[in-house]
Formats: structure tokens, C-alpha cells, sequence
């Protein structure tokens, strides 16, 4: 009884940080319809400046309840001057653009926070109140869990009260349902959105500095509070701020008991219960479907076979990566290896979010599937390599059917979320099954026995595998599935199935994106859990986004530029926020990718 | 006769097509201008120009002695003119009375506007049902809901985009008697329709587009009279 008691409490305290930065992204998610990926950067940002705050503050309950409401104002005028210089010029963006931007951000703040604090985890030294206990029910139990316990409740009414009892909340209300009836109105929506930015990156920063006594301020904070929060909003409804709430208990609570009944896969179990729940109800437990968001849609740019000059440029291109091991030597071959792995992984990205019409989080799922099923397979069972290559995409192929039959239904930042909820499955078994994966260490020792016939068999298999692809896009097949994409109405009562094709391209998509990981598995001899990581999934993305999504050119023309801009980065210092401002300017300058612009220019 | 807002040569559409063609029109202070025109002639399209949720690609819009051709629709709003958009697009997740607050906006020139009393007793369904969700209210309600909503910021023009879509003729009719105070009390409106009966019992004046231009304008009962134009550009 004891047991139960302390661990709902345990989970109801950790429930209060977690909805306290959820609330914040799904505010600004209703109202800008802004995936916020920076929303895990303002709470990291929240934890070091209530850091610096508190530790020259007089360590007394009062005063530390004065730091704690200094560092969300600090935070919330970052998210408002980060709303004012960037976010209000790219409202209008094709969503992944917005999302790319906001990585972009996270980047440069990463930087900037390890350039203002330091590399080294900073805990809050805690005075006597801040460790005092109480006990319930016969064991000891921290007091200032109780205080999170009462603050999550206590917010949450104030921000429903705020929502339905003022002007202010009743507009924000408004736009988040229509907000060009709302500016058609004389609202001024500058201002609106700008406070609503202020509001939620108050509350991120809150969440973080609250978080303080119980961790430390680290450079960590950002992804893996974005990830989690993401999944509260999710789970909850995006826009929805009682399901928020709801949703933050319900994974509070389960993380308090999964640490102590299955203390090897409660990052599995948090995914697990995002994706039933989304199976079950699709808008989450409190959310709608609210339906295309009330804006004009750009126009789709006609996709279109390859005309003379692209063809000219892919035949020099790929003369140049038949001669790169002649006339470079084994670095070329090395980096030219990494660009026709990117190649085929950000084209099957584009089959998938392009013509399939279904975007991505977590696209480095299948690549990573394709990765370990490749080096286990090699280790394990000593299969030949090119049998592994050929295992390697019928696994993640099959992955990819089985996750795809559960989701290809839903659309948009819902689907997407669900591929990273996905992804994050595979990467938590991927670190916390450290048995067969190896964990942390990865899988080592796949090494191709002659290192330029691999490098020739991967070049074929690369450029065959987007030749392959290509062929599928210009195939009835896949003018249905963009027929479906662009009037799925129309092509179901054409007699197209959309359900099926759009299955099959997921299945595609995966299967290429696994084939793909296992050539980067034996051109780097190893396999480790980074190949899924979130920041891998966003690699693509960009590569994607970079190359413009229009073509499917524009991935291959992404993927070569973004792995030679990386690899040109990776060398200097604050490479992440240099990438970052990158990304920013590219979201800002070149809308439609660098193949849009470059279609546009002729 | 004075105009309250003129345009000339405006042109708008969306990505590679183009909607409104050179558009030039004029409504005079004070009267209903019913918009006519097929379905697809740029009725719609017009509107959401006008109220700036399509920005124009040229042309000039002067309203009470403003450009407002390339402002951001709140800054039209403030201006003086509403919009009561087709499909009505009121806040389905909002009550009522919150809706009327979304529109409620205080007069530029400091004298007493619409309050939630005055406009509740020219709706009085509205009011009963004040607490309710908008989600809840009949048709009727919610196009009275839409009207009303933009009558709290106390507009000196209303645009309304097709009004009588889908009301049962009883309403139709209280609609329009309502429309006709709300000019007498100084309100110009324009009114797109496709409507031909309830336009001629509601309007003054009526502007007929055809593909993105202004074919005919005149007098509500000059077209009435001449059955044969109505005939030759709306098909009816």
C-alpha cells in the first residue's frame, strides 16, 4: 500500500514539471500551429538561468519562489524575442519548414548555453528546507515534491481561468480555431501570437527551473524534454491543455512504477502507451480532428521526369563517384560513401513525405533497423555480407508494414508523431537491450573484406536503389498515391485504395531507408544507437527539406550538400550553432529548397 | 452621391491563377450593393480582397479616404469595415457571448458603439441562448451570430459573402428586414449573392461580375426592370 502510494506520488511530482512545459507547447502549438522543436532548448534555458538566479539568491523558501518566478519572465521574453525575429516571418511556411527552422534553433542554443555556462552539469546546491522530508504512510517522502504535486493542479486552473475568463484567453481561444477570422476581425495577431510565444516559453522555462532541485541544469535537458513533451501533447490532444495535463500524470505515474516493475524498458513503455493511445483515439485522449488548419494551400509544384540538364548533372556526378577512389584516395571514399548512404536515405524520406504525403519524425527507425538487423546478422548468425545487405531491408521492410498498417491512416503532425514515437522504441531497445545491442557500445566489427569493391557494390546499390524509386514515383502506382495525396476524396471514389498504397510506399520507403543503414553499417564497421537517434531522424529531414521536397532530385541534391556542409562543419568550433544559423537562413531565404529555387531561377 | 469605398484595377488570384481581373467598382454611402455573379465569377474572391485576406497583386482600394490595398486585414478591420465570411466561420469552441467579444471593439472616434445589450436586442435568440456553445445554435443563429460578431466592432461597411446560404425562407426574411435598420442606421453593405429574389428584395444597387470583371452596374431596379440582363449575365 505503501509501495503504491509513494510511487503515484512520485509520479504526480514529475507529472507537474512534465505538464508545466507541455502545457507551454501545446499553447503555442494551438494558436501559431508551430511544432515548437526549441520548446525542450527554453526549458534547458529556464534550468541554467534559474541556476545562475538562484545560486546568488539567500537560499530561503521566499526567495527562492522570487528566482523561480524571475527565470519563466527571463524565458518568456527570450520566447517572445525568438517569436518577434524569427517565427513571425515563416507562420505561413509549409509546416516542416517551421519544424526545421525550430531545429535550427535548438542548435544555436545548445551552443550558446554550453558557451555561456560550460560543458559540466550544474547542480543546485540545496538548502535544509529543500531537503526536508515528510512521511506518508509510514515512509519518507520529499517535501518539495509535494509542493510540484500542488504547482502542476494550480497552473493548470490558473491557465484555464486565464483562457475562459479574459479577453486576452478568449482570442487566443479564437485563433486557435480560425486566425485569419480572428484578424478579419481587427485583432492584431502579431500581438496575440507574440504573447502566446511569451506564455509558453514561460511555462518551458518554469518546468525547467523547477526541475532543478532534483536533477541538475545539463546540457541534455533539450531533446530529451522535447521528446517527452512531445508526447504529453500528443497523447493529451495538441492544443488541449486539460489533456495535457492528463496525459503528463498518465506518463508520471507510469515512468514512477515502470522504473521499479521494468526498470530495463520504461523509455519502451512511455512509447508503447503514446502509440496505443493514438491507435485508440488518433486526436489524443482530449483532443479533435480540426481539420486543415483555415489558410490558403500553396500550390503544389507538378512533379515531373528528369529533363536534359538533370540528367547531364547526375551523369557527371556519378562519373565523378565511379573516379573518387582512383583520384582522391580512401578519405574521398570515405565521405563519398557517407553521401550516397544520405542519398538513398533522404530519397526514400522523400518517397514517403513527398508523393506519399506522409512526413517524418522518425525516419531513422528504419535506418537503424536496417543498421543492427545488418550487423547482427554479420556478428550473430556470421551471414555472408551480401546476404546481410539483402536481410537488412527485408527486415526493417517488414518493421515498416507492421508499424505502417497501425498509422498509415492518420496525417499530418499526428503521423509524424508517431514515427518518432516509433523511433524512440527502437532506439530505447537499441540502448537499454544492451545483451543483444550491445547498448551505448554499439555493435563493432562489420568490416567489408575488400574495402573498394564495397565501396563499388555500395555506389550500385545507391544509386540503383534511387533509380529503383524513381521508377516507382513515375509508375501508376505512384501517381495514385499523389493523386491520394492531393485529393484523397477524389482518388477514393476513383476506386484507389488509398489505404493500401499508402501502406506500400510506407513499406518502400522503410525498406530503402534500412537497406541504406546497413551499407552505413559495414562502410563504418559498427552499428550504434546515434544511427536512431532523433537528430539522425531531423539529418534526413533536412536533407529532404534542404533539397526541396518538390522533386525527387532535391533529396539527392540535399543529401550531398548536407553531408559535405556537416562534414566541412564537424571540423570547426560551435559547429552546432553554425549548422543551426544555416538551417535558419535556408528556412528564411530558400522556402522551396535548393532544387525549388534552382526550377524557379530558370 | 458619395462612395464609401472605390477600387480600380484590381487584380487578385491564387498561385498561378488569377481570380479578379481589373476589378472597378464603387459603393455609394449608405446603400446595400448586392455583388452578383455566377458560380466562380470571383464573388467570394473579392470579398476576402477587400477585407485584405487575399492580398491584391494590383490595383488601389480607398475606403473613407484611406489606401488600404496593401494592409493586413486587421489593420481594415479597425478602419471601419466588417466581414461576415461564407460558412459564417464563427468560434465553434467558443459560447456565444464569447464570440461577440472576439468582434467587440471600441469606436476610433470615442463615441458610444454596439454594446452586448443593444446588439442582443436586435437578436434576441441570441441572447437566449447567450451561455450556449456555438457549436450548439441553429444555422440561423450562427449566421445572426456571424453578422452580430462583426457589428461589435462597429464597422461603417459590412461585407457579407453570400448571407442567405441555406436559411429556411423565415429567416431569410427577418434577415433581411434586419439588414435594411442596420442600413438605416448608417451601415453601407455589400452583399454577395447568388440569390437574384433576395438580393432585388434587399439591395439598392447591384454590381454584376462575370470571369473576374465588372460587366454591369446599376440601380437594384433598373436591373429588375430589364429582365434580359439578369438573363444574359447570371443565367437566370
Amino acid at each position: 500500500m505503501s509501495f503504491f502510494l509513494t510511487q503515484t506520488l512520485t509520479g504526480l511530482a514529475s507529472a507537474s514539471s512534465l505538464f508545466l512545459v507541455a502545457a507551454g507547447l501545446t499553447v503555442i502549438f494551438g494558436v501559431t500551429r508551430v511544432v515548437n522543436f526549441a520548446h525542450g532548448s527554453l526549458c534547458m534555458l529556464g534550468a541554467f538561468i534559474g541556476w545562475s538566479i538562484l545560486t546568488r539568491l539567500p537560499r530561503d523558501p521566499a526567495w527562492f519562489a522570487l528566482g523561480v518566478l524571475g527565470t519563466a519572465a527571463a524565458t518568456a521574453l527570450i520566447g517572445a524575442a525568438l517569436e518577434i525575429g524569427l517565427l513571425r516571418r515563416i507562420y505561413r511556411a509549409p509546416e516542416l519548414f517551421q519544424l526545421l527552422a525550430t531545429f535550427g534553433v535548438v542548435l544555436v542554443l545548445a551552443d550558446a548555453t554550453l558557451w555561456l555556462w560550460g560543458p559540466n552539469d550544474l547542480p543546485l546546491p540545496r538548502p535544509p528546507w529543500l531537503r526536508q522530508f515528510v512521511m506518508i504512510a509510514g515512509s519518507r517522502f520529499p517535501l518539495f515534491d509535494l509542493v510540484l504535486i500542488a504547482i502542476g493542479p494550480l497552473v493548470l486552473a490558473g491557465l484555464l481561468l486565464v483562457f475562459h475568463r479574459t479577453r486576452w484567453g478568449v482570442l487566443v481561444r479564437a485563433a486557435t480555431q480560425d486566425r485569419d477570422m480572428v484578424a478579419a476581425l481587427g485583432v492584431d495577431q502579431r500581438l496575440l501570437f507574440t504573447s502566446v510565444f511569451a506564455l509558453g516559453a514561460g511555462l518551458a522555462g518554469l518546468g525547467g527551473v523547477l526541475a532543478l532541485p532534483a536533477g541538475s541544469a545539463n546540457l541534455q535537458i533539450d531533446l530529451a524534454v522535447i521528446t517527452e513533451a512531445f508526447v504529453i501533447v500528443v497523447v493529451g490532444g495538441l492544443g488541449s491543455i486539460g489533456g495535457a495535463y492528463l496525459a503528463a500524470v498518465l506518463i508520471g505515474v507510469l515512468q514512477a512504477f515502470g522504473v521499479v516493475v521494468l526498470p530495463g524498458a520504461t523509455l519502451v513503455l512511455v512509447f508503447v502507451v503514446m502509440a496505443v493511445v493514438l491507435v485508440v483515439r488518433p486526436y489524443g485522449l482530449l483532443g479533435r480532428d480540426r481539420g486543415e488548419s483555415r489558410t490558403d494551400a500553396e500550390a503544389v509544384t507538378l512533379q515531373r521526369p528528369a529533363g536534359l540538364w538533370q540528367i547531364t548533372a547526375a551523369g557527371i556526378g556519378l562519373a565523378l563517384f565511379l573516379a573518387a577512389p582512383l583520384l582522391f584516395g580512401p578519405f574521398a571514399m570515405a565521405i563519398a560513401t557517407e553521401m550516397l548512404v544520405a542519398m538513398l536515405f533522404a530519397a526514400s524520406l522523400h518517397v514517403m513525405m513527398g508523393p506519399g504525403g506522409m512526413p517524418s519524425f522518425g525516419h531513422a527507425a528504419w535506418f537503424g533497423i536496417g543498421a543492427y538487423g545488418a550487423a547482427l546478422l554479420a556478428q550473430n548468425l556470421a551471414t555472408p555480407m551480401p546476404l546481410a545487405l539483402a536481410g537488412a531491408p527485408i527486415l526493417a521492410g517488414l518493421a515498416a508494414f507492421a508499424v505502417g498498417a497501425f498509422i498509415v491512416r492518420l496525417s499530418g503532425v499526428y503521423l509524424a508523431m508517431l514515427t518518432l514515437a516509433f523511433a524512440q522504441i527502437v532506439w530505447a531497445v537499441a540502448v537499454q537491450f544492451v545483451g543483444l545491442t550491445g547498448g551505448d557500445n554499439g555493435v563493432l566489427g562489420v568490416w567489408p573484406a575488400d574495402p573498394r569493391g564495397f565501396y563499388y557494390v555500395a555506389l550500385g546499390l545507391c544509386v540503383g536503389g534511387v533509380l529503383i524509386l524513381r521508377r516507382v514515383l513515375f509508375s501508376p502506382f505512384g501517381f495514385a498515391l499523389r493523386a491520394g495525396r492531393d485529393a484523397p476524396a477524389r482518388a477514393a471514389a476513383s476506386g484507389i485504395d488509398m489505404t493500401a498504397h499508402r501502406l506500400a510506399a510506407f513499406t518502400l520507403s522503410g525498406a530503402t531507408a534500412g537497406l541504406a543503414g546497413a551499407i552505413f553499417t559495414y562502410s563504418k564497421g559498427s552499428a550504434f544507437p546515434t544511427y536512431i537517434s532523433v537528430s539522425h531522424s531531423v539529418d534526413a529531414l533536412i536533407m529532404v527539406l534542404l533539397g526541396g521536397i518538390g522533386s525527387l532530385a532535391g533529396p539527392i541534391i540535399g543529401a550531398i550538400a548536407y553531408t559535405g556542409l556537416f562534414d566541412l562543419l564537424l571540423a570547426t568550433d560551435f559547429w552546432r550553432a553554425r549548422l543551426g544559423a544555416i538551417i535558419i537562413a535556408l528556412v528564411l531565404f530558400f522556402p522551396a529548397g535548393l532544387a525549388g529555387w534552382a526550377e524557379r531561377r530558370r | 452621391m458619395t462612395y464609401l469605398l472605390e477600387a480600380s484595377q484590381l487584380s487578385a488570384g491564387y498561385g498561378r491563377a488569377t481570380i479578379l481581373d481589373g476589378i472597378a467598382l464603387a459603393l455609394p454611402t449608405g446603400a446595400i450593393t448586392a455583388l452578383l455573379g455566377r458560380n466562380g465569377a470571383g464573388k467570394s474572391t473579392l470579398i476576402k480582397t477587400l477585407i485584405g485576406l487575399l492580398p491584391p497583386r494590383a490595383g488601389t482600394i480607398r475606403f473613407a479616404g484611406h489606401e488600404i490595398a496593401s494592409l493586413p486585414p486587421w489593420r481594415i478591420a479597425r478602419l471601419g469595415i466588417g466581414y461576415v465570411p461564407e460558412e459564417r466561420r464563427i468560434f465553434t469552441d467558443l459560447t456565444v457571448a464569447e464570440n461577440l467579444m472576439v468582434g467587440a471593439r471600441a469606436r476610433d472616434d470615442g463615441r458610444p458603439g454596439w454594446t452586448t445589450a443593444q446588439i442582443f436586442a436586435l437578436f434576441p435568440n441570441l441572447a437566449e441562448r447567450a451561455h450556449a456553445s456555438a457549436r450548439q445554435i441553429s444555422g440561423g443563429e450562427q449566421q445572426m451570430l456571424a453578422i452580430a460578431r462583426t457589428l461589435m466592432g462597429n464597422p461603417r461597411l459590412l461585407l457579407l459573402d453570400e448571407p442567405s446560404e441555406g436559411l429556411a425562407p423565415v429567416i431569410v426574411d427577418e434577415m433581411i428586414a434586419m439588414l435594411r435598420r442596420l442600413r438605416d442606421g448608417g451601415i453601407t453593405m455589400l452583399v454577395a449573392e447568388q440569390n437574384l429574389a433576395f438580393a432585388g428584395r434587399l439591395a439598392d444597387h447591384a454590381i454584376i461580375i462575370e470571369t473576374g470583371q465588372v460587366t454591369w452596374t446599376g440601380t437594384m431596379a433598373a436591373l429588375q426592370s430589364a429582365p434580359e440582363i439578369a438573363a444574359l449575365r447570371l443565367g437566370v
